[in-house]
């Protein structure tokens, strides 16, 4: 059969946009010198220095610690909250759930800054609670702090995923091992626990998988005590060696490749076995919640208390810092309150284009991603050849590549590519680079709401003459456009928060709040970060507000 | 195999009664089928019967156990009740092989793991389920996954066997030949039952006595020949079979239990059982089954008139024919085609049961 040309060119794409700056990457770490230098040739010299430096394998010893650390926090506590929310009468379970994944919402970079002003050594809590009660016994700063917080944050993903799967657990097959001669416990033992299982070991994977690429986090926490991870590794090489060792770089970015990508497929698989215990469920039958009885409220607060430390303590540091000049013991708040510093953030040419790029790159580009994943998903819609196998994979490729390294490898695109060349400094680099890093959750939102959409539907259109391609036109995509505006709201939110791939593609023309919050830490000029970092906030808010209004649900 | 006695069961929703005091009794090795349309509480009651519906009031026993007993406050919860419940999504455990799910229920009994193994082997075999045993439930056809969901509930030897519309997730032919094996299974095995459907020819395969519930009450309860041809009130006469109903007026209480009626449709009179209380002149329904209408050959006599033919169908293992009746239409089974246009009707007056007009009734 020959192929329709245009699914042709979107698989072409697809394929150059995802290959081509994992390859650059491969390519780069096995040269002497930068891939556009003559002189540079083939050689192992780059894995050589980097596995033979120390710091290298302090930082890979401290993801994996970190990585660990989340997991022992993120998965019971998700787990738990899961519980209590999907299955239990704990009182406010409506408001709870949308309030358990704000976090999903915030830049973790955000968030970093916001724990750095509320409860670093001189935050506004650190300094309440010494007011107080004399103390303020914890430090953000250490090793353990950047694990927890990290674990805290990764909580709404594990209750996501667990809560899908406990809600999935029909109540039939637990009466039918009541009536077998289960008790309660048995059965939450013997019949719950395993169907949950494989949903559980999914968020595991996917909080180890968020600390091995921990960025933001690790190098505002970590900073003061030289903490290093290893994307801050692969951050700090070029200030470290003084130049730009192109093919040190790579040669990192690819070894961390190599340590995640049998983590994406390890987390494929276990969604395999989370769906072959999906499709054999019966008639789905209403759930009764477990009556917590005088454990309800106890069980609130573990909720809020969680709440408190995870959201509200780093929203309202970074909030009340936007406001006020400075802050130390002995300041009285209401004598340092000001909007000087947003006076200034809306003075500066480079920040004001950082706020409008992004903006544009949330509004624009997040459409012009959405179109893209739309093309993609129907590329592969309702064919089920080889190429659909290939693209399966494609979209699952960038899942394995961190921001970071994905926007040096688009960097290095951008040089490599001549024609590219001129597009170098405009927000499509950008955009392409967000596009295809947020490539495997756009794909996937598109997608479900395509495989909602009955096959009968578009065999009718083309039983009465329509091609398919008028099918798709004239039935298929009206059908789903509340799916597509859905997708953008979410891909909106997602490129609002997106910081680490901006990073290395910032500069003059390319800014956007996310990369600038990066960079401007480092300088020290807290005001204007801070008040960047509400900007941040309040854009992420109207696009929270609006999907709440479109009925949105936050988790496709 | 256990006495199964249910007394005034009520059972509520909130405000909402869906069991206003059911009493019922199943024998040993006797099989009772809950018939009703949906919404009339059978399935709530099977669900009560096995603790997973809390009922207000009434009391349930097996023999000297009492399961419930509102007066008491006492409620086993369901498992400790030692019951075998077949679910309508046969609920089977997905992580689960067959055999681990059949074994479940021994090994909660703390059965040792040889005796585990033989009983359940022998289950299995019993059901034909021979060669599954390591299988997963996903791997299984519908009739087999309904086959595993017995041996579930049947290897650790239940005193009754509660199934939920066992055969509604099967497909019509695989429904048929499954009520054959399930009736000579229950047989075979000599089990108590207690199935819920809402299948009046699957009840009438299955049950040695049905229970027919409407709106939280038992309506009647007999043989399915007992129902089926003696039907205690309207509600029972139409829901079994294809019936035809005939509005009228009451002419004259005959004896014996008969009555004469004038019919709505046309001048016809005729002559009927007597179920209702009625007086002369009252409105009443006159329900006849499809069947019992025979066409004769001409000439008049009692019970019989002429109907003119609308048109006929053929249904393989008879006719289906209609008749103009005033402004409706009389349905008549048949084994012969027959063509032409008035033909000679006759029912006998022991198929014509005449009810009060449900108006009237309520």
């Amino acid at each position: 059969m020959v192929m329709n040309p245009s699914r042709a060119v979107v698989i072409l794409v697809t394929a150059g946009a995802v290959c081509l700056p994992l390859g650059i990457l491969f390519y780069q770490s096995v040269l002497s010198g930068p891939f556009f230098h003559a002189d540079s040739h083939f050689t192992l010299d780059a894995f050589g220095f980097v596995l033979r430096d120390p710091e290298f394998w302090v930082a890979l010893r401290n993801s994996l610690l970190v990585a660990t650390g989340m997991l022992v926090v993120a998965l019971p506590l998700g787990a738990l909250l899961a519980l209590l929310v999907a299955r239990t009468d704990i009182p406010g379970r409506g408001v709870l759930e949308p309030l358990i994944l704000v976090p999903i919402l915030v830049s973790p970079v955000v968030l970093a800054l916001g724990y750095v002003v509320a409860a670093g050594p001189v935050g506004f809590y650190t300094v309440w609670s010494k007011q107080l009660f004399g103390v303020a016994p914890w430090n953000i700063y250490s090793p353990v702090a950047i694990a927890v917080i990290g674990g805290l944050s990764h909580v709404p993903y594990v209750f996501l995923y667990v809560s899908t799967a406990l809600k999935g657990v029909g109540s039939d097959v637990e009466e039918a091992a009541r009536t077998t001669g289960a008790g309660p416990l048995r059965v939450a033992l013997d019949v719950n626990l395993p169907l949950v299982a494989p949903a559980l070991m999914f968020s595991a994977v996917l909080v180890f998988f968020a600390g091995v690429e921990m960025f933001g986090l690790a190098l505002v926490l970590g900073n003061s005590n030289n903490f290093s991870m290893l994307a801050v590794y692969l951050y700090k090489l070029t200030t470290r060696l003084g130049v730009p060792a192109y093919h040190l770089m790579a040669t990192v970015a690819v070894l961390i490749v190599l340590l995640t990508f049998p983590l994406v497929m390890l987390q494929r698989h276990y969604l395999k076995v989370a769906d072959k215990f999906v499709t054999v469920r019966g008639k789905a039958a209403r759930q009764r919640p477990l009556t917590l009885g005088a454990w309800r409220y106890p069980a609130l607060m573990l909720a809020l208390a969680w709440l408190a430390v995870t959201v509200i303590v780093p929203i309202s540091g970074i909030t009340l810092r936007a406001f006020v000049t400075y802050w130390g013991p002995n300041v009285n708040l209401f004598d340092v309150l000001t909007l000087d510093q947003f006076r200034f953030v809306f003075s500066e040419p480079v920040l004001v284009r950082g706020i409008r790029n992004s903006v544009l790159i949330g509004v624009v580009g997040g459409g012009l991603a959405v179109a893209c994943y739309a093309a993609i998903a129907f590329a592969a819609h309702r064919r089920n050849d080889e190429w659909t196998h290939l693209m399966d994979y494609l979209i699952l490729v960038p899942r394995a590549i961190p921001g970071l390294l994905a926007g040096l490898a688009f960097l290095w695109v951008f040089l490599f590519i001549s024609p590219l060349a001129p597009l170098r400094a405009t927000l499509f680099s950008i955009w392409l680079a967000y596009t295809v890093v947020w490539l495997p959750y756009g794909a996937r939102l598109v997608s479900s709401s395509l495989v909602q959409v009955g096959k009968e539907l578009e065999e009718a259109a083309v039983s009465i003459g329509a091609t398919r391609r008028r099918a798709m036109f004239d039935v298929t995509l009206p059908l789903i456009r509340v799916g597509l505006l859905t997708s953008w709201l979410l891909v909106f939110l997602m490129f609002e928060r997106e910081y680490s791939t901006g990073v290395y593609l910032l500069t003059s023309g390319t800014e956007v709040i996310g990369a600038l919050l990066v960079t401007l830490s480092e300088t020290g000029s807290m005001n204007q970060v801070a008040a960047l970092a509400v900007i941040n906030l309040v854009l992420i808010g109207i696009g929270v507000i609006t999907a709440f209004r479109f009925g949105v649900r936050l988790h496709g | 195999m256990g006495n199964l006695v249910i007394t005034d069961l009520h059972v509520s929703f909130g405000a909402f009664k869906i069991l206003k005091g059911v009493s019922l009794e199943v024998g040993r090795g006797e099989v009772v089928v809950l018939l009703g349309p949906s919404g009339s509480g059978k399935t709530t009651l099977l669900r009560a019967i096995a603790g997973l519906e809390a009922p207000q009031l009434g009391s349930i026993r097996i023999d000297e156990k009492v399961l419930f007993q509102g007066d008491r406050r006492l409620d086993v919860p369901a498992e400790k009740r030692d019951l075998g419940l077949v679910f309508q999504s046969y609920a089977l455990w997905p992580h689960r092989s067959v055999f681990d799910n059949v074994a479940y229920g021994l090994k909660l009994r703390g059965v040792d793991k040889l005796e585990i193994a033989t009983r359940t082997h022998d289950a299995l075999k019993e059901l034909g389920l021979s060669g599954l045993a390591e299988r997963f439930p996903h791997q299984l056809s519908g009739g087999q996954q309904q086959r595993v969901a017995i041996a579930r509930a049947l290897v650790y030897k239940p005193p009754v066997l509660l199934l939920d519309e066992p055969l509604s997730n099967l497909d019509a032919k695989l429904r048929d030949e499954a009520k054959a094996w399930l009736r000579s299974l229950i047989v075979d095995l000599q089990l108590s039952a207690v199935m819920v459907t809402h299948d009046q020819a699957e009840a009438m395969a299955l049950a040695d006595r049905i229970i027919l519930l409407s709106d939280g009450n038992v309506v009647q309860e007999d043989t399915p020949v007992g129902i089926y041809n003696n039907p205690a009130n309207i509600f029972s006469a139409e829901f079994f079979g294809t019936n035809n109903r005939i509005l009228g007026t009451v002419v004259e209480i005959l004896e014996g239990g008969r009555t004469r009626i004038r019919c709505e449709a046309s001048d016809i009179e005729l002559v009927g059982e007597t179920r209702g209380n009625y007086r002369v002149g009252s409105a009443v329904v006159a329900v006849v089954r499809a069947e019992r209408i025979q066409v004769a050959g001409a000439g008049s006599g009692p019970n019989r008139f002429p109907l003119p033919l609308a048109h006929s169908m053929f249904g393989g293992s008879r006719w289906e024919h209609f008749f103009r009746f005033g402004p409706s239409l009389l349905r008549v089974y048949g084994e012969r085609q027959i063509s032409g246009d008035d033909h000679w009707l006759e029912i006998q007056p022991e198929h014509l049961w005449i009810f009060d007009a449900p108006e009237a009734a309520s």
